[in-house]
């Protein structure tokens, strides 16, 4: 993966292309009730350093490994503050999922039971599947930049790929319906 | 699309590249055994809207600031954050340049219903403009509304607080003080949108903000949701069910009584942290709000004054011609609600230091004429109580801050430096009297005085901001100390009162750069005061106990007189001002 071994402007260059779309990402996921000091920048910015200060001890399996592994850190720490604020105003411990009264605006947007079946779905896929569909649905990176990032020998075969995982995702989603 | 290809793996590519898709066309056509799957990829194809939206609209915080780097816009508005979406718009916290001030900005969707009509046509922006036309301190400043590299807009002011929904399920109901507060608060708001042809229809804790001073602003206005009262009828059921009237919920014609049920709805759940009707279908939300009156308040909270238990039954009517028949009346209904825990039945605290006054001049000009501007031509603001028969009054003492001047009530505190007005309209030509005392009873008439540029009487329907100008310079007032409790009387008559007029000579006159010179109101003018026989009236809101010891007290008795009295229009407003 490009940013393993310490290569430092390797590691700069992922952050600078990488973070301000998971930053953009997040705050589409991050419930309103759950904002506070820390916002949604901070919050994906120290996510993300912390996963690649500790990329050496974290095993990615396979081309796709990383943005999977460091957009679920990201849902993890969202859950995390999304509980935050659920105990500082006195609510009960929330679920593992991320239901909460307070939707986040994706949520909001399509309502909770289609990001459910989605999540479970995106979950059931390959790592290099769940990254394709990460950088194309959720990050809208153009397919010549995921053949760059995916080691991918053009914009064509990005799109392929792209377009298989999405079928297995709509297959998957629609066998939970 | 012919019959021999496989539609899912045509769409998948039109997915994949972000095409528009007619889904109905496609999942209408497409086999039993596909629909599922297709089904699925279309809400794959939903959130991947909603998520090229965002990258494609929103900056990073980072490139907001950075130097250089491509910034994300709408017009000149710089976008710093999502903070909500709906199915027909996202909100955002904005930067507005020419403001000098963050905003929230509403972007409707692309395809949202009225989004895309020509823009001298569109409904949006026609009931956003008319929107933009109300200015009240409990409802949220529209700055404008456009249509901007293809998509409509509407910013406004950046409410910062938590919502009533969260301010309740955090914090426990409201006690009976705070939700007629809340009631009244916004009960004017929807007075001020009503007037303004104008019906919000999504009344609901979620859509009211509470901000970090305890003001309540009426927020959301769903574009698309409101219509003038002449359109009324409704074809289909927008906004929330749960605090809808039973004819919005059966989609007949909506009008202001609509608005007035679901803020007697909204009292409901602030006072008890529920909602009264359970129901989890529409169907039965429907029946239940129909067939009898909400579950009786008082019975979920003895505790609560009888009238204002009573006052949220009548809003709450299933049948609009029982309700008050508009927004003002149950304002008014709410204002006559003893709680039992108004500000002037706190302990009096001791006064260490006389508070001291201080007309300023700074920045004020063009507050001032813009607020006259803005309010000219609205309709009835808080507190909106006739005195009379044949006249009515409305008046806000203002704080002037950074931003918009915000609105004083009971208990709020004041701090030295603070800059105070009072914006004064009436229905006649009217004399008008501001006076002020402290713990220690001493009392000042800060208004009129023989320098200002405004005299009694004031004319009729203008609003005006008091004191106003000194020979052309407008002026405030400026708290210079702090003094424990500083109560304020607002005292209106549609005939001048001998006893104040008459003691022109007793007051020293002002000077703008030096700290107060008002002279105090003699004892015995104040007790005069109250022999003006045939003068007297009814009290614009509940007028508290005394709160210690003063010379107003004796004027505050007149306000408290609520038969015999004819004419005069008193409010008392008491804040803290801990030294």
């Amino acid at each position: 993966m490009l940013a393993r071994g310490g290569d430092a402007p390797a590691r700069e260059h992922l952050l600078a292309r990488y973070l301000p779309r998971l930053q953009r990402w997040a705050s589409g996921r991050l419930p309103l009730r759950a904002r506070s000091l820390l916002d949604t920048t901070d919050l994906v910015q120290e996510t993300l350093l912390r996963t690649m200060e500790g990329l050496d001890r974290v095993e990615v399996r396979g081309p796709g490994g990383f943005q999977a592994y460091v957009r679920q850190a990201v849902l993890n720490r969202i859950r995390d503050q999304v509980r935050w604020a659920g105990r500082r105003q006195g609510r009960e411990e929330l679920s593992e999922d991320l239901r909460d009264s307070s939707p986040s605006p994706l949520e909001e947007a399509i309502g909770g039971a289609v990001l459910d079946r989605y999540e479970r779905a995106l979950a059931g896929l390959g790592q290099e599947d769940q990254e394709l569909l990460h950088l194309r649905i959720e990050l809208d990176f153009d397919y010549g930049e995921i053949a760059t990032m995916t080691g991918r020998p053009s914009r064509d075969a990005a799109r392929m790929a792209v377009q298989r995982a999405l079928g297995r995702l709509a297959e998957a989603m629609g066998h939970e319906r | 699309m012919s019959a021999d290809r496989d539609p899912f793996q045509e769409l998948l590519g039109s997915v994949s590249d972000g095409e528009a898709i007619d889904w109905d066309d496609a999942v209408g056509r497409a086999r039993p055994d596909d629909r599922l799957r297709l089904v699925a990829l279309r809400d794959v194809d939903r959130i991947g809207r909603f998520n090229r939206d965002l990258q494609r609209t929103l900056p990073a915080a980072d490139e907001v600031t950075g130097d250089g780097i491509d910034v994300q816009r709408w017009g000149d508005l710089l976008l710093l954050e999502l903070c909500g979406a709906g199915a027909n718009a996202e909100v955002y916290r904005a930067w507005d340049p020419g403001l000098r001030r963050e905003v929230a900005l509403k972007l409707i969707r692309s395809g949202a219903q009225g989004a895309d009509a020509p823009t001298d046509q569109s409904p949006l922006l026609n009931e956003g403009r008319a929107l933009a036309r109300v200015r009240h301190p409990h409802v949220v400043a529209v700055h404008g509304i456009d249509c901007r590299d293809g998509r409509v807009g509407l910013w406004m002011e950046l409410v910062r607080g938590v919502t009533l929904e969260q301010h309740v399920e955090s914090q426990g109901p409201l006690d009976a003080a705070e939700a007629t507060r809340l009631g009244r608060e916004i009960g004017s708001a929807l007075a001020a949108v009503h007037v303004a042809g104008l019906l919000h229809r999504d009344i609901k804790p979620a859509n009211v903000v509470r901000d970090p001073d305890g003001r309540f602003v009426l927020t959301d206005f769903g574009l698309g949701l409101s219509r003038h009262l002449a359109e009324a009828p409704v074809l289909s059921v927008v906004g929330s069910p749960m605090y809808m009237a039973p004819e919005q919920l059966s989609g007949a014609a909506a009008d202001a009584r609509t608005d007035v049920y679901a803020l007697g709805m909204l009292l409901w759940f602030a006072l008890t942290a529920r909602h009264p009707f359970p129901e989890d279908s529409l169907g039965a939300l429907r029946h239940a709000a129909a067939s009898g009156p909400v579950p009786a308040l008082g019975e979920r909270r003895p505790d609560l004054p009888p009238s204002l238990v009573a006052a949220v039954r009548r809003a709450t009517a299933p049948v609009a011609a029982d309700r008050f028949a508009n927004a003002g009346q149950f304002v008014e209904a709410l204002a006559s609600t003893t709680t039992g825990s108004a500000a002037g039945q706190t302990p009096a605290t001791p006064a260490r230091r006389r508070s001291r006054w201080l007309l300023s001049m700074a920045g004020l000009v063009v507050v001032a004429a813009v607020m006259i501007v803005a309010v000219r031509g609205r309709g009835p603001a808080e507190p909106v109580v006739p005195a009379a028969a044949s006249y009515a009054v409305e008046a806000a003492l203002l704080r002037h801050g950074a931003g918009a001047p915000s609105p004083l009530t009971n208990d709020d505190l004041l701090a030295p430096g603070d800059r105070l007005s009072l914006q004064w309209r009436a229905t006649q030509s009217s004399w008008v009297y501001v006076l002020n005392a402290d713990d220690r009873g001493e009392a000042y008439l800060l208004f009129p005085q023989p320098r200002f540029d405004l005299r009694n009487p004031l004319p009729a329907d203008s609003t005006l901001v008091l004191p106003g100008a000194m020979s052309g310079r407008d002026v405030v007032w400026t708290v210079t100390s702090a003094g424990g409790r500083e109560t304020f009387l607002i005292v209106v008559s549609p005939e001048p009162l001998p006893e104040l007029e008459a003691g022109p000579a007793g007051f020293a006159a002002p000077d703008p750069d030096r700290p107060i010179e008002y002279a105090a109101v003699d004892a015995g003018v104040i007790e005069r005061l109250r022999g003006v026989g045939g003068l007297a009236a009814a009290p614009a809101q509940p007028v508290s106990a005394a709160p210690g010891s003063g010379s107003l007290n004796r004027f505050r008795a007149l306000a408290g007189r609520e038969s015999g009295v004819t004419g005069v229009w008193v409010r008392e407003i008491v804040l803290r001002n801990p030294g």
